[in-house]
């Protein structure tokens, strides 16, 4: 599945909010079909780095470019529809929609029928609306929480709504998935079953994924390579073997957290 | 009218825009929302000052009487509603309407108390003008632009010089991490509008010595509000710029075009700076967290 | 005729409010300065047709159509600099409050200043202002209800994710001001030519009031909200009319304890429902036990299918 195509490619990237460099100097790329992940302790800009690629953040120096197309100056709308969606650390659900509407959303952001049939309510408007719900039920029984379909949002638990996230982010017609701690506040059964959840969607849908996930193990079991990113900078890449045993990494990283356990 | 005359008065006017801005500027900058409560509030005091000067107590009693008002008013509205809806977290946008409802019930409650004749306030300074080089100057201009100067003198002393003031200023950069480090939110608050609610019964009493005292007169703190758009929502520094800017070009406007388009004239700059440059001359941009 | 009066005047209002239902109560953005676009529609639509013999129905949507496009001007600019939520309302304030001084300020014989514009050919008729109103009303169900309507929800309640998802957060906000100021256009033409007076005064910040007044009563993410708050209101104003300054003072608090208690409104998230209703009388013994302190029945929840 793996190419050596590269479908995501960073280069010396970064990023400063006034005098704070949150980013400095970061090179990375994602293969078409990899997943990748990006790990690395609290401050590390990893979300910053979701963010520019995602348009929410402008980047002060570099390039980063999707399927050899720029990104930058790019609003985080157009890039959706370039084929990039994304999950995040706090949860960003449309709390008073439905499960349903929160999945269907992202089908027609780009709605697929003028403003003067949608007044008029026009039969093919039911029709284009009625396909869109028909495929939102797909991925909501993909991710196994169909059955709440005609819920609020918001009135979903809490691991419920990060597979809602999940299942709203797949909707949209993407090649690249950004997971922004997906498994956060999850214990351990949680944890495999989410892995599991990953690898099938990972090969299901033939997308790219990179993850950002404290759950070490997580990371371990699913990503082919990791970056490991500490105080706005690369520290590390490779596949998981070599970042376990990665002293750099051990000590600023992984240690640390062993320590605190 | 000589234009050194105008320049005088765009000066006074500027200076009460200035203090009256940077009460607004004050809570925009700890608070993040436009308080619209302001006019109202600056209504009420003016009018205990004039029913204390009216009892036939001198104008220091009804200036104390107004910044007592202005005090206890903006507490109010600060503990009923404001502190309950942040407390829930609530949109800035919402708060800001919850703000303008507090000057609408205000206003419409004086009017409809009171009605809407305009009353003059028996002051020191009314029809007294001196005459400094063959200018004549109004009492009233002078001893506004001396309150305000001296209003925002001590304002600058209090946030940068005290204690207090560097926890309100703390706060203004951020008021959550604030609250982590161990500051009294709540007490910032108070000071915050008890300031709020000084500045705007001192600009009251001066708009109703200057003109008159009637319940519509909160609509006058608009321009302060407009003032401290042009300066940078959030900017004490721009508050100040913005205030004397504007009373200078109102007046400027007043004199040598109509004073019918004086209005125009604010509202019109208001919008193009909200359009072209929404953080004015020194705002500071917001960029939202993820 | 009193009565026909009052429906008319309810009829505006309804086409105002439902307008203002989009913008505030789906896309989340607040206006104060609405009242500027029905004036640009009243005016709009009555110089058309005392000058160009434009006639009744074209000249409405004219009078829309101007307002909609002047509010692409003030709009556009303003909403593609990501302008704050905040900064938007106020910025639709000054709007209003420009509309009326430049239209109190043209002291020539076509606007007339202050004094506005008499003898307008009375052509609203009850039924005419009923069937705009309908009709709009129906428009506008259609349009919550398809994929825009959706979008501009997922930009009111998440406007972050709803970006990164796709949604054009300018295209959205654009296209729920411009509907909404076409609808205050019509508005203001279906006044006009019903009162057949109009003046800048007609236009004010009371009216702009008004409007959230009854929106804040309807409530979000709601058209039959917003549609009975409008008819309530606007019925209770004309009958208590010696209220006139209490009103505001009404308004004032209605504003601050709605926004403290329960700021989707007093009727939010919620869509009438006959059906519902009729069930409700039905089973009205059963329900009674079910009544502790709650309304039941009578509101269907807006998540069905």
């Amino acid at each position: 599945m793996t190419s050596s195509e590269k479908i995501l490619e960073v280069n010396d990237l970064v990023i400063r909010f006034g005098g704070l460099t949150a980013i400095d100097g970061v090179n990375m790329h994602i293969n078409k079909g990899e997943f990748v992940g990006l790990i690395g302790p609290n401050g590390a800009g990893k979300t910053t780095f979701f963010n520019s690629i995602t348009g929410n953040v402008t980047p002060s120096e570099g390039s980063i470019s999707f399927n050899g197309e720029s990104l930058l100056k790019k609003s985080p709308d157009v890039i959706s529809h370039m084929g990039i969606s994304r999950t995040f650390q706090n949860i960003r659900i449309f709390p008073k929609m439905t499960v349903l509407e929160n999945v269907s959303l992202p089908m027609h952001s780009k709605p697929s029928y003028n403003f003067f049939s949608a007044m008029l309510g026009l039969p093919s408007v039911k029709k284009a609306d009625k396909i869109i719900q028909e495929k939102a039920m797909d991925f909501l029984h993909r991710l196994g929480i169909a059955e709440y379909k005609d819920y609020e949002a918001g009135t979903l638990p809490y691991g419920l709504q990060r597979r809602l996230e999940i299942a709203r982010a797949l909707a949209a017609d993407l090649s690249l998935l950004l997971l922004d701690e997906p498994a956060a506040g999850m214990n351990n059964d949680e944890c495999n079953e989410l892995v599991e959840l990953l690898q099938g969607i990972h090969e299901d849908f033939d997308i790219s994924i990179m993850l950002i996930e404290h759950h070490i193990d997580v990371v371990l079991n699913l990503c082919s390579r990791i970056y490991v990113l500490n105080l706005g900078q690369l520290l590390a890449e490779g596949p998981p073997h070599e970042i376990q045993s990665n002293p750099d990494v051990i000590r600023a990283y992984l240690g640390e957290r062993r320590e605190g356990r | 009218m000589t234009i050194i005359q105008q320049m005088i008065t765009s000066v006074s006017v500027g200076g009460l825009y200035a203090v009256l801005a940077v009460g607004y500027a004050l809570i925009y900058s700890v608070f993040d929302f436009t308080n619209f409560a302001f006019g109202g509030i600056m209504m009420v005091s003016a009018f205990s000052g004039y029913f204390v000067s009216n009892a036939g107590f001198g104008t220091i009693a009804s200036m104390i009487a107004a910044i007592v008002t202005g005090i206890l008013v903006s507490i109010a509205v600060e503990l009923l509603a404001y502190r309950p809806m942040r407390k829930k977290n609530a949109k800035r946008l919402f708060l800001m309407i919850s703000a303008m409802g507090v000057n609408i019930f205000l206003t419409n409650l004086y009017l409809s108390l009171f009605g809407a004749n305009l009353r003059t306030l028996p002051s020191g300074f009314k029809a007294n003008t001196i005459s400094i080089m063959n200018v004549q100057i109004g009492t009233v201009d002078i001893a506004a632009f001396l309150t305000s100067m001296v209003a925002l003198g001590i304002l600058t002393f209090f946030l940068y010089k005290t204690r207090s003031g560097i926890t309100v200023r703390a706060s203004a950069t951020d008021i959550s991490t604030a609250g982590l480090m161990g500051i009294n939110v709540n007490k910032v608050s108070l000071i915050v509008f008890i300031i709020s609610g000084t500045t705007a019964a001192i600009a009251g009493m001066f708009f109703g010595m200057k003109y008159t005292v009637y319940p519509g007169m909160g609509a006058m703190s608009t321009k302060a509000f407009i003032a401290s758009v042009i300066g940078g929502l959030g900017s004490l520094q721009g508050a100040v710029l913005g205030g004397f800017l504007l009373g200078i070009m109102e007046t400027l406007v007043a004199g040598y075009i109509s004073a019918t388009y004086r209005d125009l004239f604010s509202f019109g700059i208001m919008i193009v700076v909200l359009m072209f440059m929404p953080n004015g001359l020194v705002g500071r941009g917001d960029q939202s967290k993820l | 005729m009193y009565i026909a009066s009052v429906i008319v005047t309810v009829c505006a209002n309804i086409i105002s409010v439902i307008g203002l239902a989009l913008l505030t109560g789906y896309t989340g953005m607040f206006s104060l300065g609405h009242a500027g676009f029905m004036a640009i529609g009243a005016y709009g639509a009555v110089l058309l047709n005392r000058y160009y013999a434009v006639p009744y129905f074209l000249a409405l949507i004219s009078g829309g159509v101007m307002a909609a496009f002047v509010s692409v001007i003030i709009g556009y600019p303003t909403l593609r600099n990501k302008l704050r939520g905040d900064y938007f309302a106020i910025c639709m304030l000054g709007f209003g409050t420009v509309v009326r001084l430049i239209l109190n300020n043209l002291n020539n014989p076509v606007i007339n200043g202050a004094l506005g514009l008499p003898g307008i050919p009375k052509l609203t008729s009850l039924w005419s202002a009923l069937f705009i109103m309908a009709i709009l009303v129906y428009f506008m169900w259609n349009f919550v209800n398809s994929q825009y309507g959706k979008n501009c929800v997922a930009v009111q309640q998440q406007e972050v994710a709803a970006e990164m998802m796709g949604v054009s957060l300018v295209k959205t906000k654009l296209l729920s001001l411009v509907i909404s100021a076409f609808y205050c256009g019509v508005a203001g033409g279906v006044l006009g030519f019903w009162l057949q007076y109009i003046a800048p005064a007609s236009f004010s910040d009371t009216r702009s009031n008004d409007f959230l007044a009854t929106l804040v009563t309807g409530g979000t993410n709601s058209i039959t909200g917003p549609f009975l708050a409008a008819i309530l209101l606007t019925t209770m104003l004309e009958y208590l009319r010696f209220l006139v300054n209490w009103r505001l003072v009404v308004y004032g608090l209605l504003y601050i304890l709605v926004m403290r208690f329960r700021p989707e409104g007093i009727m939010g998230y919620k869509e009438f429902s006959l059906k519902k209703t009729i069930l409700f009388f039905k089973e009205f013994p059963q329900n009674m036990g079910k009544l502790k302190g709650k309304w039941v029945g009578f509101w269907e929840s807006r998540n069905r299918n």
